[in-house]
């Protein structure tokens, strides 16, 4: 399927070794990377009901069991079911002979056409019900056990406060391994504490013998079976409390609300996507796409041919500048370098040209030992800003944090060209908004070398870009590493220090791989 | 010979199609683009039924055809039953085999595809895909105010085959080379 | 909004409650009588997401970690609908999954997750506190293997447990069987491809029971299954629009008999796996644990089952009082002929295939989360969540290869024994 950002042709790498198109990339601003949907916290924002989009706060929908107060499912096929009236003639009150029209409610299913009077429930007076929802009707007993669990729990925890006697505890109850786990039977051993006798359950299961279990009665042997009569599995799951057989016994249940997410870097700990509180509202307050701050890239003419390992082509890149400063972009072999905590791996793999960054560290989590490879290395050039040495410590504890806060991606990649990349930067302009529009724009100069930039628009230019297939199996479709460098102006220096400090311009990297042999959109 | 009766009360529009013998109960509403295709044996069709547009009703066999009352036939089903009776909705776009014969009060989905030859229970509905078959504590109920509107306002904007004149329809041109 | 987050109960916040099972997947909140999903534990396929694959199909570590990670991730934020980070977990997990299923399921909560504290229950003990009591003879049906297992005054006595690969796998298989050979209106070469693991599932939840003793009696035996009276009548059920198919009634009855045919002390059926489990227990335990037999797991809430076992476990033992010949282990018949047991089964407060999640429900609803649940920073620092089969947590000195009582897994000043 063709797509504005050709999703599977141009893959971005995230900081964790995700592959993820531009649009599914997130970028933090203060840390200036990329962190993907993988490697970021997601955290409940709010609840809402998909079927009604009305909101609901968090405290309510904890004790509503995050379910909608007046949605409901159809119990048959999990559509949202829908309230239906009709009208019945009734006799009034004070006139027995005289008839009139009264209305009454009943929930319908529009898809399996289940109606609350399947459930044998009454028809309501009021829209809203009441009806009838499934209930353990053993809840209660739940309760007294959960009680005296909790009483247990509580002796257990007093007769630890006394130091010496948990010494030995574990070893009266401990036969077998699962010592620590098991209930708390024998809280403390101390003779005098020993001889206390445990409280007695508040509630015991019964139990049934022959008497109580009768067998099988005839109706079963005599009776058809007939398949639609009795529950799904599905079905009878949607009811734990009762889980019926009967299909006649299925009742509504309330319809499970939704969340909204926000995300949030687990570097910096600062939001990286925040939606809009209400339910409708599509908007975000804060949403850092990697298209509004990383350069995009498209494949624009892919190879035409085949590429027989060891030879080259040419390939035409088209470039953009989604931010509000200029930037010049340099291209690079690809230097991606997963975050590690044994650097041995990383020369080898990437002498293969083909690694996984997972296999070995999530595997391995030996965490003192780790090397301070930078996954993006981050040079400044602002004099604004403070020493080199300062920026170098900082640099560092921000990617030991990293190491040690960002899931790793078990992604397999494999990258089987090479760019001979051009000696030049290509300068972008900043977007302007209006410049989409206007057809006859100016297009800057730059001076640029044909050779390397055969168009350009606005903030956007096209490029020529020689790649290599490297000597292995030819077989693979051919994929290309680059790593791309660019400006970026950070904005957020400036606004933090309330325009003390200047924004900073950084030199930033981005790693790319892009299938060439795809049809561009 | 292949006829058309029409009982008087019917709304049957000229731009349906309709071949073989085909007998069409009053009260029952024939949109435009409905098909009733008796090409094998004939169509009864009882009283109310609504037949909407695109809705197919073949008979292949040579048995004929007996459809009940207040049925509902909506937007491009395709039906071959074998005889179905009363009060049953066919929604959109399903498809009813030859080999079925339906009771009363049975649903088919929107979109579902039933073939297996069977008697179908009363108040059956099958819905969903993978096919699922629930029996309904009720029938369906009729569609009086849904007849009455049409029977008012198809008149207004459709022409409409006079019941009273008794016509012959041509043969389906299968049957003339049989 | 925390902005509504008040005081007092309503701001406890109680932790998630995971059973993840080779099948099913139920999860919900400590304190609730009933998990708040119960779904299967598959994610969608990667490359086709209209598929799905079961967790237990993984490959190897790294696949099952990131199945994990999603599966874990739709529990949360579909079903759950909370912030992971925010809630203690408590895990029921069976005394037998494998030490890489349960170091990856820790990875995955600790570091993926960054949950602070996990409590991990085995099964069969979350089982028992269900029912109030603190003794009983676990018989857990899961989907690869059924197990028996005694818990005496809240100690498991782990090396009487039996099991034997009787789940739900292994009824679906045969039930497979029995379908092929007794539909009527298709032959097998056509019914094999429609009999998908969901369709026998069903077919298995909605057609099957387990049947009275005395016909079950006559059913293994082929010569009198025609004469059973009266015959199940034969039913039919449909696949999808285009198939309708009609299997033989008698296939109702037949299929449970997988866990009963067995006459063979040593071999798989559930009474003789129950019998054999009493007489290796303590003579002193035998007859509490005979009248309190709990039944966990899906597979045998068919209608009819614990009627029968009852009956089947009567009946065994009786015909071993008399040392019938056909039972040739003299020490065995020995243990059941002097001792006449009553043999119970509890009826617990909730359907069986909860009682694990409801005991874990119980668990995380005290203070047991806090006092014995391991913690993040232990996880951290050790890289093991504490288990019965690894020596290196049950020497006496403690966890070997950490010295310090601050590293204890059960939080601060709790340590597990050691200096003796």
């Amino acid at each position: 399927m063709s797509h504005l950002f050709q999703l599977d042709t141009v893959k971005y790498v995230c900081c964790c070794g995700s592959l993820k198109p531009i649009c599914n990339v997130y970028f933090c601003r203060h840390c200036l990377r990329l962190r993907c949907h993988y490697c970021v916290s997601h955290e409940v924002d709010s609840h809402y009901c998909g079927n009604c989009s009305e909101n609901m706060p968090s405290a309510e929908a904890k004790q509503k069991r995050n379910r909608c107060g007046t949605c409901y499912d159809c119990p048959s096929c999990k559509q949202t079911l829908s309230i239906r009236a009709t009208t019945i003639q009734v006799p009034l009150e004070d006139e027995p002979e005289k008839l009139v029209a009264k209305k009454l409610y009943y929930l319908a299913c529009g898809f399996c056409r289940w109606t609350s009077r399947d459930a044998g429930l009454p028809d309501s007076q009021n829209t809203s019900g009441p009806w009838a929802e499934p209930e353990n009707p053993l809840a209660q007993q739940i309760i007294e056990i959960s009680d005296y669990f909790r009483m247990l729990a509580i002796r257990e925890k007093n007769s630890k406060d006394k130091k010496f006697v948990q010494k030995s505890k574990y070893l009266a109850a401990g036969r077998h391994g699962v010592a620590h786990l098991l209930p708390r039977r024998y809280p403390v051993s101390v003779p005098e504490e020993m001889s206390k006798p445990l409280p007695t359950p508040l509630y015991l299961a019964p139990t049934e013998g022959m008497e109580d279990l009768p067998e099988l009665s005839d109706d079963v042997y005599e009776d058809e079976l007939i398949i639609p009569k009795v529950t799904s599995l599905t079905q009878r799951l949607r009811q734990l409390e009762t889980q019926p057989r009967e299909t006649s016994k299925l009742l509504p249940t309330h319809k499970q609300l939704l969340v909204k997410r926000s995300l949030r870097c687990r570097v910096c700990e600062r939001n990286i996507s925040k939606p809009e509180y209400s339910p409708v509202s599509i908007k975000f307050k804060i949403q850092l796409n990697a298209y509004f701050h990383v350069p995009q890239i498209r494949l624009m003419t892919p190879l035409n041919e085949p590429l027989v390992p060891g030879r080259k082509a040419r390939i035409v890149l088209r470039l953009a500048n989604p931010t509000q400063f200029p930037t010049a972009i340099r291209f690079l072999p690809f230097s991606f370098v997963p975050l590690q905590k044994d650097g041995s791996t990383d020369k080898r793999a990437l002498d293969a040209g083909k690694f996984d960054p997972t296999r070995e560290s999530s595997t391995d989590h030996s965490l003192p030992s780790h090397t301070l490879t930078p996954t993006t290395s981050i040079t400044f050039i602002t004099p604004s800003m403070t020493g080199g040495g300062t920026l170098g410590s900082g640099e560092s504890t921000q990617i030991m944090k990293e190491i040690h806060v960002l899931p790793r991606r078990s992604e397999r990649f494999s990258q089987n060209c090479d760019v001979i990349p051009p000696a030049d930067e290509i300068v972008l302009p900043p977007r302007d908004e209006t410049s989409d529009f206007d057809d006859f724009a100016e297009t800057p100069d730059f001076n640029d070398d044909p050779k390397l930039v055969p168009w350009r628009k606005a903030n956007k230019a096209a490029v020529y870009l020689d790649v290599i297939r490297q000597l292995t199996d030819g077989s693979e479709p051919p994929v290309l590493g680059i790593t791309i460098e660019y400006d970026y102006v950070n904005t957020i220096v400036a606004l933090e220090s309330k325009g003390v400090q200047e924004p900073q311009k950084v030199r930033l990297q981005a790693h790319l791989l892009i299938a060439l042999d795809r049809i561009p959109s | 010979m292949a006829n058309l009766q029409i009982t008087v009360g019917a709304v049957v529009c000229v731009e349906a199609e309709i071949r073989g013998d085909v007998r069409i109960g009053t009260k029952t509403i024939v949109h435009p683009c409905a098909k009733i295709l008796a090409t094998g044996g004939p169509i009864v069709i009882g009283d109310a039924n609504i037949v909407e547009e695109l809705a197919t009703i073949e008979n292949k066999s040579p048995e004929p055809m007996v459809i009940g009352n207040n049925n509902v036939f909506e937007v491009g089903s395709l039906v071959k039953a074998k005889a179905i009776g009363d009060h049953n909705i066919f929604e959109t776009k399903c498809f009813v085999g030859d080999e079925i014969s339906i009771g009363n009060g049975c649903v088919f989905g929107a979109g579902t595809k039933v073939t297996p030859s069977q008697a179908v229970p009363d108040n059956s509905v099958f819905y969903g895909q993978p096919l699922k078959h629930r029996l309904a504590g009720e029938r369906p109920s009729a569609q009086t105010l849904q007849i009455d509107f049409l029977s008012r306002i198809l008149p207004n904007y459709h022409n409409i085959i006079n019941p009273t004149i008794k016509r012959e329809i041509p043969a389906l041109p299968a049957e003339k080379t049989s | 909004m925390p902005l509504y987050e008040g005081i007092g109960l309503i701001n406890e916040k109680h932790p998630v409650v995971l059973e993840i099972g080779q099948a099913f997947t139920k999860a919900g909140f400590a304190g609730e009588s009933a998990p708040r999903c119960f779904i299967p534990s598959t994610v969608p396929c990667k490359d086709n997401p209209t598929q799905v694959r079961k967790l237990i199909d993984y490959q190897d570590e790294s696949d099952l970690y990131q199945m994990l990670v999603d599966f874990l991730n739709t529990i949360y934020f579909k079903h759950l609908l909370v912030t992971p980070k925010d809630r203690k977990v408590a895990i029921v997990e069976s005394l037998f999954c494998t030490s890489q299923w349960r170091h990856t399921l820790a990875k995955v909560l600790y570091l993926h997750y960054e949950i602070l504290t996990v409590l991990w229950i085995p099964s069969h003990l979350a089982a028992v506190c269900s029912t109030g009591s603190d003794t009983a003879l676990v018989v857990d049906v899961g989907y690869s293997e059924a197990l028996v297992l005694p818990v005496v005054n809240g100690v498991t006595l782990l090396s009487h447990v039996q099991s034997q690969d009787l789940g739900s796998k292994t009824f679906d298989e045969n039930l497979k069987i029995l379908l092929l050979e007794n539909c009527t209106n298709k032959s097998k070469e056509e019914l094999e491809p429609l009999l998908t693991p969901e369709v026998i599932e069903d077919i298995r939840l909605r057609a099957c029971f387990v049947t009275k003793i005395r016909r079950a009696q006559l059913l293994s035996d082929p010569s009198f299954a025609p004469n059973l009276d009266p015959q199940l009548k034969p039913f039919k059920y449909e696949i999808d629009g285009d198939n309708f198919v009609e299997f033989e009634g008698i296939l109702r009855e037949q299929a449970a008999e997988v866990w009963f045919k067995n006459k063979d002390p040593e071999g798989s059926s559930l009474p003789y796996m129950i019998l054999d489990c009493l007489a290796s227990c303590p003579i002193d335990t035998r007859k509490k644990l005979a009248s309190s037999i709990l039944i966990a797991g899906g597979t045998p809430m068919l209608p009819g089952f614990k009627a029968r076992l009852v009956r089947e476990l009567k009946k065994i033992e009786s015909e071993l009082g008399e040392t019938k010949p056909d039972f040739k282990d003299e020490k065995f018949t020995e243990k059941f002929r002097n001792g006449t047991y009553e043999f119970r089964i509890f009826s617990c407060p909730i359907k069986e295939n909860c009682v694990n999640w409801l005991g874990g429900a119980l668990y995380g609803a005290s203070e047991a989360v806090n006092l014995r649940g391991v913690t993040k920073e232990f996880f951290m620092k050790n890289e093991i969540v504490p288990d019965w089969c690894n020596p290196g947590c049950n020497s006496v000195t403690g966890i070997v290869g950490v010295s310090n009582a601050a590293s204890s897994p059960f939080g601060s000043g709790v340590g597990l024994p050691k200096g003796l």
